[in-house]
């Protein structure tokens, strides 16, 4: 048995479309997706590759703390999950999801949270900050005159990258800030312009490209370690009349930010030090600040891969991946994609808001 | 002026390398440009090895093994022979005029032969010039504010 | 053994009406997994629409009326695909002339076993990239892409179909001035009758509602009798002015084909300030390297310390894309993939096609056509 199945790719927030060669409920490999209008086919290695993310440390079975944590039934981990939320009052309750969930997720525990009473809940995005604004299309790129890139766009999102490839081919003028001495996408530029840092940058950057600056331009910014330059940034470029795409990390932080409170790292230790019980969705606070969750009485986490969170976790409920779901992803240019379950999860894994929904009946919650 | 080009030189254990010591012990002068690297056999060597050299910076590849029917390990250099055809078209595609490229049979009793060979091939390079690589890219920088 | 030419069709009729010109290849395919002569049947399903070409492996002969019909816009390979995931089944696989060429590659590398497949070729005018075809026939056609039921070449014109039954046809070769049409190697492409299968099909010097099918191997001879004996397909001779009007046809497109060889591979072919800015694009994704059929090593080269950059932002193209070509172009069958999935956009499928033309000039091997490998590979003293 072997199909090959449309998904898109789940591994930064471009969206290109990538076929999974699926052999016996396994993904194997990929294959082009050239019907794609985004990538036709064409994919960086993290593309081809996702393929591994469907294996990668898969959790199984849902786990219980005992004498360390061992498997359990659903029913048994799922029963310690609503006796520990209902000891504690809603604002001793937190929960955090990650940008790589579905938008169909958000909205399901976006309900669960307002249901239940809890305030305390957000998409965790690392550096970037919310955004309400309108962002240039792909094909704004490809006809753009002039585009003003900050960050190592072709490096780090290739797929992106490509647009101001082919806008170059159409006589585009290309104008590149970074910190490093070379980049790949300064290479590719027209000019280049070092910087001393992300934040100098409206300070130092050249008059005459700010004079460039029209219509017909697109400014991409990303690769930023702080939130407070991107919203910098932005606000800075918003004053001209210029495109914008600001590039996040995760392949649905946009969606995220739609429906859900967005949370910075800083937001996020705030939020640690409220709460009693911490409901993780599909993410890993515990990678960048284990410390602030010493805290923490009881720590549920949902999602498909072991991580440090998992490793401290009281309870631990299996999910589902991405190809292992139905539901929408929205790029980061704000095209919103539909994706169909393609796989079976291993085990004993659930889809995510079939969980939710779990926990939510046995709560006595509608949804 | 252009005096010191680098030159690698690939010679086969059995022969080429022999020819080049020969021309060692009987003082015959060679230009001390071609640094000879030992192979046991032309036939090791693959069009990948005399990429990556002009990639290190050398601005001459030569390669000498058996005369023809003399390989220590029978068909070696049938098969460099063929090899070094491929490379022939290879490097003009990325730049690197072919003349930069030479391959020779010489034998472990010609040492007159290689030392001939190697005089002619270091001048060939030296009216070449230096190799200019357009590798690695710099971008255009503007000047810093 | 001798090249025989018959005109076939499907005996079901729901076949012969879904299939492109008769269903007789859908028909041989049916016969196969019927009388359990193959384990699977790889082609390709429309997806979305017809500029979406799904390969599927079909193992349940009910199944072979969803994969009828030719699809021009899904410039897909099976080479790869067959030795990478189905090298141990026994497998009929329907293949434009470049799959022929990528799997008698792997066949001769005991990549592909050649004893458990069937080959059945479609003759092969060129293929589109979807994204291509989709603008070309909102610009130059002005009808909504998602409108069109079905798409050919013929006689040189580009033709579509929409659901109302109307037909709109241009010129190919207007559309390829402009930059559409066929993909850039397809338009170079020599082979257009895979010989390298066992079998030949296709619409040149058919009859309407026929397939002409030229016989190439005894197993495709054998395939062919089985089918007609179990009553899956009904054949008959063509006249003689069809078979002359095939080879015309086939001459003029090999001619053409040519025509663009001299047009992409020297009068416009990118000098090399072009090729620097070309591989000043390279990020290094491994995506030519992977989609390529040649490179089936399970340790690449390219990944070896050896050849590492330490510190460049781009790899040097002598050592990277360079290191690439001496291990293939000889042997490069032109099937456009690597350019295909290249992100950076770069016309790799150009430079190495030129590499393999002067190879072939020089020795006269013909990647997915002669016999033996490449003569670099040879033992031999000579
Ligand atoms: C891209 C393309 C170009 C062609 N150009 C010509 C031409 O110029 N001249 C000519 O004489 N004939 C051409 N043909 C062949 C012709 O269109 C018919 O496929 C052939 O006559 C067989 O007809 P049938 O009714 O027996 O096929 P069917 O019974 O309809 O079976 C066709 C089979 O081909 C498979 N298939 C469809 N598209 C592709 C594809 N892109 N790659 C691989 N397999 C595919 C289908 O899944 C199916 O199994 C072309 C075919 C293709 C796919
Ligand atoms: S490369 Fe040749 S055989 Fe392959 S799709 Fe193009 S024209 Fe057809
Ligand atoms: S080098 Fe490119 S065109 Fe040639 S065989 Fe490989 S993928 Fe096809
Ligand atoms: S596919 Fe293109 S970008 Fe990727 S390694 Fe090959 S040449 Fe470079
Ligand atoms: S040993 Fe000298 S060429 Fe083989």
């Amino acid at each position: 048995m072997m199909k090959v199945a449309h998904t898109i790719c789940p591994s930064c927030s471009v969206g290109c479309g990538v076929n999974l060669i699926i052999k016996d409920n396994e993904a194997v490999g990929t294959y082009p997706y050239k019907r794609h209008p985004l990538n036709e086919g064409k994919t960086c290695r993290k593309g081809r590759e996702c393929f591994k993310i469907v294996m990668e440390n898969r959790l199984k079975e849902p786990l219980l703390r005992g004498n360390g944590l061992k498997q359990s039934s659903w029913d048994a981990a799922l029963d310690a999950v609503v006796s520990q939320i209902k000891l504690h009052p809603a604002p001793e309750v937190g929960i955090i999801i990650s940008g790589k969930c579905t938008n169909e997720e958000y909205e399901t525990l976006k309900k669960f949270s307002k249901n239940l009473g809890v305030e305390n809940i957000g998409c965790h995005t690392g550096s970037v900050p919310s955004v309400d604004l309108g962002t240039a299309t792909l094909d704004d790129v490809e006809n753009s005159e002039f585009i003003l890139i900050i960050g190592d766009v072709i490096k780090e999102t290739p797929l992106l990258g490509r647009w101001i490839i082919l806008a170059k081919e159409n006589g585009a003028e290309i104008f590149a800030i970074d910190k490093p001495d070379e980049t790949l996408t300064g290479v590719n530029s027209h000019q280049y312009q070092q910087v001393e840092s992300i934040s100098s940058i409206i300070d130092e950057i050249d008059s005459t490209v700010l004079e460039k600056l029209s219509s017909q331009s697109t400014v991409i910014i990303s690769n930023l370690e702080n939130g407070d330059n991107f919203e910098k940034l932005l606000t800075f470029f918003n004053q001209y009349d210029t495109k914008i795409i600001p590039v996040f990390q995760d392949c649905n932080s946009r969606g995220a930010m739609n429906i859900l409170p967005i949370l910075s790292d800083d937001d996020l230790s705030d939020l640690l030090e409220k709460i009693k019980v911490l409901y993780v969705v599909g993410d890993d606070p515990a990678s960048i600040m284990i410390e602030s969750m010493k805290n923490l009485d009881f720590i549920i986490s949902q999602g498909c891969m072991v991580n440090e969170t998992t490793s401290i976790s009281d309870v631990v409920l299996p999910g589902s991946c991405w190809a292992e779901k139905t539901g929408s992803l929205t790029n980061t240019t704000g095209e919103t994609q539909e994706i169909s379950k393609i796989l079976e999860p291993p085990g004993n894994a659930l889809d995510d808001q079939n969980i939710i929904t779990k926990i939510a009946e046995k709560m006595g919650l509608e949804l | 002026m252009f005096s010191e080009p680098k030159i690698l030189g690939f010679c086969c254990n059995w022969c080429c390398y022999g020819g080049a010591d020969t021309a060692g012990t009987a003082r015959m002068q060679y230009p001390p440009n071609v640094r000879v690297l030992r192979v046991m056999c032309s036939g090791r060597i693959n069009p990948a090895m005399v990429l990556k050299a002009f990639k290190e910076g050398a601005d001459g590849v030569f390669v000498g093994g058996c005369h023809m029917g003399d390989c220590h390990y029978d068909a070696g250099n049938y098969k460099w022979n063929r090899r070094a055809k491929l490379i022939e078209d290879l490097l003009p595609e990325f730049g690197i005029p072919k003349k930069r490229f030479r391959f020779e049979w010489i034998s472990a009793s010609e040492g007159e032969k290689f030392q001939k060979t190697m005089e002619e091939f270091t001048d060939t390079i030296k009216s070449l010039g230096p190799l200019h690589r357009s590798f690695p890219k710099m971008s255009n920088k503007s000047p810093m504010c | 053994m001798e090249s025989q030419f018959l005109l076939a069709k499907a005996k079901d009729d729901e076949l012969a009406v879904r299939g492109e010109c008769g269903g007789a290849v859908s028909a041989l395919f049916k016969y196969l997994l019927d009388q359990d002569l193959v384990d699977g049947v790889l082609t390709l399903t429309r997806g979305e629409d017809i500029y979406d070409g799904i390969p599927t492996l079909v193992e349940d002969s009910e199944d072979i009326i969803s994969t009828c019909g030719s699809l021009h816009c899904a410039p897909t390979m099976f080479g790869d695909l067959i030795s990478k995931h189905l090298s141990d089944m026994r497998l009929a696989v329907s293949v434009k002339p470049c799959d022929a060429m990528a799997i008698k590659e792997l066949e001769k590398r005991h990549q592909i076993n050649e004893n458990l497949i069937y080959k059945v070729g479609l003759n092969c005018g060129g293929s589109l990239m979807p994204i291509t075809a989709q603008k070309m026939i909102e610009v130059f056609y002005d009808v909504d892409p998602s409108e069109v039921v079905k798409e050919e070449i013929d006689k040189g014109k580009f033709i579509i179909e929409l659901a109302d039954g109307t037909h709109k046809s241009i010129e190919i070769d207007e559309l390829e001035e402009k930059g559409f049409g066929r993909r850039i190697n397809c338009q170079r492409c020599e082979l257009k009758i895979p010989r390298n299968a066992d079998l030949a099909s296709g619409n040149w010097g058919a009859e309407p509602g026929w397939t002409f099918i030229e016989v190439i191997t005894e197993k495709g001879k054998k395939l062919l009798d089985g089918a007609k004996k179990g009553g899956y397909i009904e054949v008959k001779t063509p006249s003689e002015k069809a078979i002359i009007i095939r080879g015309k046809i086939e001459n003029a497109m090999i001619k053409l084909a040519q025509k663009y060889q001299e047009k992409y591979l020297e009068e416009n072919y990118p000098n090399i300030e072009n090729w620097d800015e070309y591989w000043n694009h390279c990020i290094k994704c491994y995506a030519c390297r992977d989609a390529c059929s040649l490179c089936y090593c399970k340790e690449c080269d390219l990944e070896k310390e050896f050849y590492n950059d330490e510190d460049g932002v781009v790899p040097d193209p002598l050592t990277f894309q360079g290191v690439r070509m001496s291990h293939v172009y000889f042997s490069c069958i032109n099937c456009g993939q690597c350019e295909d999935v290249c992100p950076m956009e770069i016309p790799l499928a150009v430079i190495f096609h030129r590499m393999q033309k002067k190879y072939r000039d020089k020795t006269g091997f013909i990647p997915g056509v002669s016999e033996e490998l490449p003569p670099l590979f040879s033992p031999e003293k000579e």
